[in-house]
């Protein structure tokens, strides 16, 4: 009994303070809780809409070689989702910007780095911008008066392979297989992807898989003087390519070739192989973007790893099988820690 | 046959667990839609498959499990179709006679608020048609009773026995990855936790709980780390006072939800505190709980509110349907069918969810942004003959979102089953039938802002019957009722779980299921089951597109169903 009693005692006294303990910590961090209401303001998301400042540029021209950034706004009355589109007039490359608030500002999203969202990239000449409420009841839209003077565009961090500028890169090694109407040849177009060349890719090749190849050896890239990364985890390859009407196959494979045991030459028996294969494009130019290690494995007769600083050659293939083929690519650069932002 | 198969020496021990089933589904399709003209009537689906755990024991203190699934989809052949999967692998054991540990697949737990697999309100209560794919379903996802999560790692568990004052102090720690890095923007993404529980005897258990989902440094070349550790302390207190069983748990805590170098991110900081108290009278079958919680607003806690369901997951069955090959809902019977829909690991931050299921406690108890009280009574009859729960919680806002007005929840369910064999003797026989009628009401009424109104109401039923024909074969039924109509404002969240905008929900929809079948037990662990089932689906403000209008709402339909179900456990 006397065991009981003093248990149940026990028992007590650590229950009160146990229970003491608690309630001094809720009252304690109870005085911290904030009071103010989660999220927008319903009223400032579904009031009714007006525009309080005219839409509306930090500047009508912009150097972004030099970082420069140009920054638009606008207010309204509540919460919008909006969007300020930014059109290059005689390319069609197009930045679309875009938030959910009551201003556009640079704080909200309004800023133009120079990077464009729907390719062509962005080259030098005027822009038209807008600005579209696109969940109110009326649906809102506003143009800018004055055109804005894009006078360089961005510089893009990466190693060209080719940009066909100055048109097929001496070095480079064009073969054509004896089909009909065989197209292998530059392509000079104001709407091309970057810059005023992009690359054709055309032919109806009845006995052979690819309708040719162009074999692009490192030293003849357009940027030769560079080292990859090793770290295949880093490393990205990107290409712009579209295909044509004519297209009734429009498979490109990318080969990259390496040197693993340092002669100085891709030798099929004791180097690796790896590829890049897209299929399936639009007839709108669009960015195809791979990390190196992700690559699929051709032929592993060297060290069997992706070592991208042993990269040596690059052969681009179109792949027809049997089958009219009309592809075009552009643009084709290696990149570093993310894919290419065009 | 298998699990006969033992060798045994004169330490080691060598065996072979697992389960088998096969599953075939016969969907008939049916809509009075003029505009469904597309989607297949009919559709057959189903598999086989076997898990084979092979358990090998070196030594009383060593066991070792691995265990494959061979499946084969119907239509596969010679190899097409088949899929051979690892489905578990640990190694446990004891060292020096008191250090439990386990490497590999561990299955663990804390608390409500800590890490719990929480069960969602449509997944609560069993039925006996609708039971029978969702235990397949929860086997496959390994979702336990015990409310664990599956985690891939390991853990230690000891325990310290004291001759005075306290009797034991029980130790518990486990860390489990969650996510792989990638070396390049990715860290590897860990979770870590413990508890201390200090048994005074076997009235009271004091303890204190830790959990941290957090990002490991140096894992990739990623500078901007995620951390969310919750810390929580616990105490549980039992008494016999006469015929009554006193008991009485207090949880109470913090949550801390941070990324570090992210100049974007936001501090998330927030605490809970919810209490319980029960009475249990055990002679006379009845037993009465009370609760209050205070969850706040910012309280983040991974290993507690990741849901179970994935609501932005479709269906596999029937995923487009009508003639413009629209997504379709999900709805309970995918809910209790498909695995595809859940989640296997946990996750930061809040999900999505999905308001018809539940508006109320979607992230289970650790629902932040809630406070108000549970009540609980059930009634067991000593003599099995019938039982009857009542249960009831009435919680509120702790903030408001987007508006000083708060809403209010009562999430109420009602519960009776009779077992009318055990009232006219038949204790050979199995005569049961069972009913339940729930309600969820969500209401903010704020009569000078019309924008702030929200009304939504819940309406689920359930009747089941199960009944011995002769020997082992039984007859089963199921009537379920699930409907949901009003309006609401939806949150969506921001990646750091920040409400930043809210979508208009009105909606007016029902779905019911009905269905029967027999099923013979060849053994305890063994079932084969033939079931037939039609099942509803009415979306009140469906309207078809016009040349002016879009279409609104969804496309009504039903779908009949027979199933063959064989399951086996060994």
């Amino acid at each position: 009994m006397d065991n009981l009693l003093y248990n149940e005692i026990l028992i007590g006294r650590e229950m009160k303070k146990v229970i003491s303990i608690l309630i001094l910590t809720l009252i304690a961090v109870a005085c911290e809780r904030s009071k103010e209401t989660l999220g927008p303001d319903l009223t400032d998301r579904f009031g009714p809409f007006t525009v309080f400042e005219e839409f509306d540029v930090s500047a009508n021209s912009v150097d972004f070689s030099a970082n420069q950034t140009i920054e638009f706004t606008c207010a309204f009355s509540k919460q919008v989702s909006w969007e300020v589109h930014i059109v290059g007039q005689q390319s069609g490359a197009e930045k679309v910007l875009s938030g959910l608030s009551n201003r556009i500002d640079e704080a909200n999203g309004g800023i133009w780095d120079g990077t464009i969202t729907n390719l062509p990239m962005m080259k030098k000449e005027p822009c038209f911008a807008y600005v579209l409420v696109v969940d109110v009841d009326t649906l809102f839209s506003d143009t800018l008066s004055n055109l804005i003077n894009v006078t360089e565009t961005r510089t893009i961090n990466g190693f060209r392979v080719t940009d066909w500028e100055g048109g097929v890169n001496d070095g480079f090694n064009v073969f054509v297989q004896s089909g009909a109407d065989m197209r292998f040849d530059t392509v000079n177009d104001i709407t091309g992807p970057e810059g005023l060349t992009f690359y054709e890719f055309t032919g109806d090749v009845s006995f052979a898989d690819d309708l040719g190849n162009i074999l692009m050896p490192k030293e003849s890239f357009t940027d030769s003087n560079f080292t990859l990364a090793p770290n295949d985890e880093i490393v990205y390859f990107n290409v712009f390519a579209r295909k044509g009407p004519s297209a009734v196959q429009d498979i490109f494979v990318i080969q990259f070739m390496e040197d693993d045991n340092g002669n100085g030459v891709y030798d099929a028996a004791n180097d690796d192989l790896y590829e890049f294969v897209f299929q399936g494009l639009s007839e709108d130019w669009e960015q195809y973007s791979t990390k190196y290690a992700d690559l699929i494995t051709s032929s592993s007769n060297g060290n069997g790893r992706k070592d991208p600083d042993r990269l040596i050659q690059i052969v681009v293939l179109p792949i027809g099988v049997k089958l009219p083929f009309e592809g075009y690519l552009d643009y084709l650069m290696f990149t570093e820690n993310g894919p290419l932002v065009p | 046959m298998l699990a006969a198969f033992q060798v045994s020496g004169q330490e080691k021990k060598i065996w072979v667990s697992g389960a088998a089933r096969g599953i075939m589904y016969g969907d008939n399709y049916k809509t009075s839609s003029e505009n469904d003209t597309t989607t297949a009537r009919s559709l057959q689906s189903g598999h086989a498959l076997v898990d084979l755990g092979i358990n090998i024991q070196p030594s009383e203190e060593l066991l070792v499990k691995g265990m494959i699934r061979i499946r084969n989809d119907y239509g596969g052949f010679w190899g097409s179709g088949v899929s051979f999967d690892v489905r578990q692998l640990y190694i446990k054991g004891i060292l020096g006679g008191f250090l439990r540990y386990q490497l590999g697949d561990i299955d663990y737990r804390l608390t409500p608020y800590t890490f719990r697999n929480n069960v969602g309100l449509i997944n609560q209560f069993d039925g006996v048609l609708t039971s029978v794919p969702a235990q397949q379903v929860r086997y496959d996802l390994w979702y336990f009773n015990d409310n664990t999560w599956r985690q891939q790692g390991g853990a230690l568990d000891f325990a310290l026995e004291f001759d005075q004052i306290i009797q034991e102090v029980q130790f518990e720690i486990f860390t489990s990855r969650i996510r792989p890095g990638n070396l390049d923007t990715e860290d590897e993404r860990l979770y870590s936790g413990g508890s201390v529980v200090f048994v005074q005897s076997d009235f009271l258990k004091v303890g204190g709980q830790f959990a941290n989902l957090y990002d490991f440094k140096g894992t990739s070349n990623n500078n901007i780390f995620f951390r969310n550790p919750v810390y929580t302390g616990t105490a549980e207190f039992n008494y016999k006072l006469n015929n009554t069983i006193l008991s009485a748990a207090v949880e109470a805590g913090q949550s801390r939800l941070e990324w570090q170098n992210d100049v974007d991110a936001p501090v998330l900081e927030d605490y809970f505190y919810d209490a319980t108290i029960k009475a249990a009278w055990a002679k006379v079958g009845v037993s009465l709980s009370a609760g209050y919680r205070d969850v706040g607003a910012n309280f983040r806690s991974a290993g507690a509110q990741t849901m179970q369901i994935n609501y932005n997951a479709s269906p596999q069955a029937y995923q487009r349907y009508g003639n413009d090959q629209s997504l379709r809902q999900l709805t309970m019977v995918d809910i209790y069918r498909d695995a595809s829909l859940y989640n296997v690991q946990i996750a930061p931050g809040l999900a999505a969810y999905d308001p018809r299921y539940d508006n109320a406690t979607p992230y289970g108890r650790a629902t932040p942004n809630r406070r108000g009280f549970l009540l609980v009574a059930d009634y067991n009859d000593v003599d099995e003959r019938w039982s009857a729960s009542l249960s009831s919680e009435l919680l509120s806002d702790v903030i408001g979102e987007g508006t000083t007005g708060l809403r209010n929840y009562n999430t109420t369910s009602a519960f009776a089953e009779l077992r009318i064999n055990k009232l006219v003797g038949w204790d050979e026989r199995k005569l049961w039938i069972s009913g339940r009628f729930g309600i969820q009401n969500t209401m903010r009424d704020l009569t000078d802002i019309p924008e702030d109104q929200v009304d939504l109401a819940t309406r689920f039923s359930d009747i089941n019957l199960t009944a011995t024909i002769i020997g082992n074969i039984e007859f089963i039924a199921q009537y379920r009722l699930w409907a949901t109509q009003g309006n609401e404002l939806i949150a969506t969240r921001n990646n750091y779980s920040e409400i930043v905008n809210y979508d208009p929900l009105v909606i007016d929809y029902n779905e019911s299921l009905l269905g029967a079948g027999v099923q013979y037990a060849f053994t305890e662990k063994a079932h084969l089951r033939f079931l037939w089932q039609t099942f509803n689906w009415d979306d009140a403000l469906y309207a078809p597109a016009d040349a002016n209008n879009p279409s609104t709402g969804n496309l009504p339909y039903s779908i009949d169903t027979w199933t063959i179900f064989f399951t086996m456990k060994f």
